[in-house]
C-alpha cells in the first residue's frame, strides 16, 4: 500500500532534469501514507531535520496521508514521532536517516507500521487473524469478481484486452460520489447514488462501444492497435478524473469511518457485510442470468465463437453492446463498493486494481465470465492472506506472481479451454 | 505570449536526455514489438532491472562501474529469459498481461521494505555513478545555440545515451538485414509459415526479447545515470507507454522510427506543457481560470492519451512506418 500511495504525485518524477522554464515546477516535498492492516492511521507526527535544524512537520490526516514541503533538494532525516502512535501500533523503522530529496516533485516515504496483533499474538490468536485476512480476502475477492466480469466478456466477444477497464471503475465510483457527497450536488443517500454510478458507467460503456470499439471493429482493426487505442484511452480518462475531481482520496457520506463489530472471532464493520452480500447477489444474478436466459446463452455463444455465432442467426453487435452496458454496470458497481473500503474514492483506484483483475480473468480463463468470479475470489483472498507473513506492501504482487505461475502452468486458467492460447 | 520559449523548451526536450533514453527504450521495443511481433508491455521492468543491477552492484558489492554496467545488463537479459520461457509458446495477449504484471512486481518488489537494505526501499540509492561523471571529457560551461543550452554535465550523459541511440539502432539495422531479420518478420506475419520452413520460432523470438529487454536495460542505465539516483517510481509502467507512443509516432519496424519518434514525442509533450504553463501565466485565451498551475502536469498525460489513441486509430504507421509492415492496422 505505502508505494502506491504516492504514485498519483510521482509520476512527473522522471522527468524532473526536464523541467521547464516555467514558473509553476511544483515545490520539493516528502510524503507518505500512513496504513496498517489497511487501516489508515490519523493524527502521527513526522518531522524533518536538516543538520540539526528541523525545517518541517506534518500530522497525517484522516486517510493517514502526510505531506511535508522541504526547503529544496538536500539529504533530510524524516522522523515519526512513535507517541503520536496508536496504543499498539509500532513502526518497523521510525527513523529515516539519510533521506535524499533529489529535485522539485513530490518525494515518497515509507513508513512500515505494525498492529501488536499480528504474528507476535496480542489480543488476537494466529488462528483469529488468518480468519478475519480470510474474510477480508473475500470481500475483496468479490468486488474483484464484480470489476471483472465485464473484463472477461468483452475480451470473449470482442477479443479486446481492455486496458481501460479500470477507468470504468473509478468511473462509476466518482459518479457515485459526486451525487452523494459533492458540495453542490444533490447528496443522494449512497444506495441511490451507487444505482446511479452504475447506470452511468453502463451509458459509458454503450458510449465507448458506439462511437469507438465498434467502428474500430468495422475497419478491421488488429488486436495489438486496438489494445494501444485502449491504452491511450485509459490514460485520457485517468487523468482527466484526476484534473476534475483532483488528486486526494474521498469517501462517502455514510460508512465513512465505520467502527468494527465483533462476530464470534470475527471482527469488521458492518459495512464489509453489507459490502459482501451485495456483491455476492449480484454475482448469482449475472450467473443466472448468463446460464438460464436466452440472452445469457446468446452472450456465452459469442464469447465463445463469435463467427459461429453470427452465421447461426445471434445478432453479434447487439449482443457485444450489450456486454459492454453489462460489462460496465458491474464495473461502476464494484467501483462504488471499492470506494465504500478503506481506501476511498481516487481518480486512479480502478487504475491500481487494473492488474488485479487481469490476474483475475487470466486465472479463471480469459473470457469466461464464471472464471473471473472464481479467479476474483482466488487473487483477493490470496493476497489479503499473504499479509499474514509477508509486509502488506507486497500484497499487490502476490496477485500478480499468481497471474504468472497460472500461465506457467495452466495456461487456459481453472475453467478455461486448452484451445484459446494457442 | 513567448512563442519562442514554447519552442525552444519543446526542442531542449527534443534533443535531451529524455529523448535519448525512451528512443533507446523504442528502439528495444522495436525489435520486439516491431520486428518480431511480440507486444512487451513491460519494457519499464527491463529499465528497472537495467538501473537496479546497475546501481545495487556499486552499492552493495562495489563492483567498478563499467562492470556494474554489465551486471545491469545481465540482469535484463536474465529477466527476459525468465518471461519469454512460459509465454513465447502462448498466445499474443499473455505475453502482454504477463510482462506488464511482471514491470509491476518488480516496482513493487524493490519499494518493499523487506529489501530495503538492497534497494533502499522507496528512499532508492543515490550517488553510484560518480566514476561515469569523474570521467567527463568536456570542460566546465554551457553549451548549446541561442537558448537551448547544456551545462557540461547535461551535455555528457545526452551525447553517451544518442551515441548508445546510434550504436543500438545500428545493431538492429545489420540484424534486420540480415537472415535472421528476414525471418523474425516472417514470424510477425505468420509464425505457422516460419516453423513450417523447419525453423525454430521459440528460439527466435526469444532473441528477439533477449535482444530487446538488453537494449532497455541500457536505456535504464543511463536513466538513472543522468538522475545519479535510483527509486522505485522512476520506473511506473506510464514509461512502456510513452516509448510505445514514441516508437508509434516515428514508425514501427523501422530503423529511424524510435529515434525520430522520441524526438517528436518530447517535442510534443514539452512543449505543450510549457505552452499551457505560459498561457496559464499570462491568461492566453482564458487558460488562467480554466486551469489550475498545479495541474499542468497532469495535462501531459491527458495529451499523451490522446496521441496514442489518435495515432493508432487515424495513422498507424507513424511518420515513417509503411502501412503494408505495421501490425495495427487493418487486418
Amino acid at each position: 500500500m505505502l508505494g502506491l500511495a504516492g504514485l498519483g504525485a510521482l509520476l512527473g518524477a522522471g522527468h524532473a532534469s526536464a523541467a521547464t522554464s516555467t514558473t509553476t515546477a511544483p515545490a520539493a516535498s516528502i510524503g507518505g501514507t500512513l496504513t496498517v492492516d489497511g487501516h489508515p492511521v490519523p493524527g502521527v507526527r513526522i518531522t524533518t531535520v536538516q543538520g540539526a535544524k528541523e525545517v518541517g512537520r506534518a500530522v497525517s490526516d484522516r486517510r493517514g496521508v502526510w505531506r511535508i514541503v522541504v526547503p529544496g533538494p538536500g539529504t533530510y532525516k524524516v522522523k515519526l514521532d512513535v507517541s503520536t502512535l496508536p496504543s499498539g501500533v509500532h513502526a518497523e523503522r521510525p527513523e529515516l536517516p539519510e533521506y535524499r530529496v533529489f529535485g522539485s516533485f513530490a518525494q515518497s516515504a515509507g513508513f512500515t507500521l505494525t498492529s501488536g496483533r499480528s504474528a507476535t499474538g496480542g489480543g488476537q490468536s494466529r488462528f483469529d487473524l488468518l480468519l478475519n485476512l480470510f474474510v477480508s480476502g473475500i470481500r475483496f475477492g468479490l468486488i474483484v469478481g464484480l470489476c471483472s466480469v465485464g473484463l472477461s466478456l468483452i475480451y470473449g466477444t470482442t477479443g479486446l484486452v481492455n486496458f481501460a477497464h479500470g477507468e470504468l471503475v473509478t468511473f462509476g465510483a466518482l459518479i457515485a460520489w459526486l451525487f452523494n457527497t459533492m458540495t453542490s450536488g444533490p447528496k443522494l443517500p449512497l444506495a441511490l447514488a451507487a444505482v446511479i454510478g452504475m447506470l452511468a458507467t453502463g451509458l459509458l460503456g454503450a458510449g465507448l462501444e458506439r462511437e469507438l470499439w465498434q467502428p474500430l471493429t468495422r475497419r478491421r482493426s488488429g488486436a495489438i492497435g486496438r489494445m494501444l487505442v485502449s491504452i491511450g484511452l485509459a490514460l485520457f480518462l485517468r487523468y482527466l478524473y484526476q484534473v476534475i475531481f483532483k488528486g486526494a482520496p474521498r469517501s462517502f457520506r455514510q460508512y465513512a469511518a465505520p467502527s468494527p463489530v465483533k462476530i464470534g472471532p470475527l471482527e469488521s464493520p458492518v459495512r464489509d457485510y453489507v459490502i459482501m452480500g451485495i456483491c455476492l447477489v449480484v454475482l448469482l444474478v449475472v450467473a443466472a442470468m448468463l446460464q438460464r436466459s436466452r440472452l445469457g446463452t446468446a452472450i456465452r455463444a459469442v464469447s465463445d465463437e463469435r463467427d459461429l455465432s453470427a452465421a447461426s442467426g445471434i445478432n453479434v453487435a447487439g449482443v457485444t453492446l450489450l456486454v459492454w452496458i453489462g460489462g460496465g454496470m458491474l464495473a461502476g458497481l464494484g467501483g462504488v463498493m471499492l470506494g465504500m473500503g478503506s481506501q476511498g474514492v481516487q481518480w486512479n483506484m480502478g487504475f491500481r486494481l487494473l492488474l488485479t483483475m487481469f490476474a483475475a480473468v487470466v486465472l479463471g480463463g480469459l473470457g469466461n465470465p464464471y472464471g473471473a468470479m472464481a479467479g476474483g475470489l482466488v487473487v483477493g483472498v490470496a493476497s489479503q492472506v499473504s499479509t499474514y507473513w509477508l509486509p502488506s506492501d507486497l500484497q499487490f504482487a502476490i496477485a500478480l506472481v499468481i497471474l504468472i505461475l497460472v500461465l506457467l502452468a495452466r495456461p487456459q486458467g481453472i475453467l478455461g479451454v486448452r484451445e484459446r492460447i494457442g | 505570449m513567448d512563442w519562442t520559449g514554447i519552442l525552444s523548451d519543446g526542442v531542449r526536450a527534443g534533443l535531451g536526455i529524455n529523448a535519448a533514453v525512451y528512443a533507446l527504450a523504442a528502439v528495444g521495443l522495436n525489435v520486439q514489438f516491431g520486428y518480431a511481433g511480440l507486444w512487451n508491455f513491460g519494457q519499464a521492468g527491463f529499465l528497472l532491472v537495467g538501473g537496479y543491477g546497475t546501481a545495487i552492484a556499486v552499492n552493495s558489492w562495489g563492483l567498478w562501474l563499467p562492470l556494474a554496467v554489465l551486471v545491469g545488463i545481465a540482469a535484463s537479459i536474465l529477466l527476459a529469459l525468465l518471461l519469454g520461457i512460459p509465454t513465447l509458446r502462448l498466445r499474443g495477449d499473455y505475453l502482454a498481461i504477463v510482462t506488464i504484471a511482471a514491470a509491476e512486481i518488480l516496482r513493487i518488489v524493490v519499494n518493499s521494505t523487506k529489501v530495503q537494505s538492497v534497494t533502499g526501499g522507496p528512499q532508492g540509492i543515490g550517488g553510484f555513478a560518480n566514476w561515469f561523471f569523474d570521467h567527463n571529457p568536456i570542460a566546465k560551461g554551457r553549451y548549446g545555440f541561442g537558448t537551448i543550452t547544456f551545462d557540461q554535465r547535461q551535455l555528457w550523459v545526452t551525447l553517451v545515451t544518442w551515441v548508445l541511440v546510434a550504436l543500438a539502432s545500428l545493431l538492429v539495422a545489420l540484424l534486420v538485414h540480415s537472415p535472421w531479420g528476414r525471418v523474425v518478420r516472417g514470424i510477425r506475419e505468420d509464425e505457422d509459415a516460419v516453423r513450417s520452413l523447419g525453423k525454430n520460432v521459440y528460439a527466435y523470438k526469444m532473441q528477439a526479447l533477449v535482444l530487446g529487454g538488453a537494449i532497455g536495460g541500457v536505456a535504464g542505465i543511463m536513466l538513472v545515470f543522468d538522475q545519479q539516483f535510483i527509486q522505485p517510481d522512476l520506473f511506473q509502467s506510464a514509461i512502456t507507454f510513452y516509448a510505445f507512443a514514441a516508437l508509434i509516432l516515428g514508425g514501427t519496424a523501422r530503423i529511424f522510427g524510435p529515434i525520430l519518434g522520441a524526438i517528436a514525442f518530447w517535442f510534443l509533450v514539452e512543449g505543450a506543457d510549457s505552452f499551457l504553463g505560459h498561457a496559464v501565466d499570462h491568461n492566453f485565451l482564458g487558460f488562467g481560470h480554466l486551469i489550475d498551475p498545479t495541474e499542468i502536469g497532469t495535462f501531459r498525460f491527458v495529451l499523451v492519451g490522446l496521441i496514442i489513441m489518435l495515432l493508432v486509430i487515424f495513422r498507424p504507421q507513424g511518420f515513417l512506418g509503411s502501412r503494408r509492415e505495421v501490425m495495427l492496422g487493418e487486418q
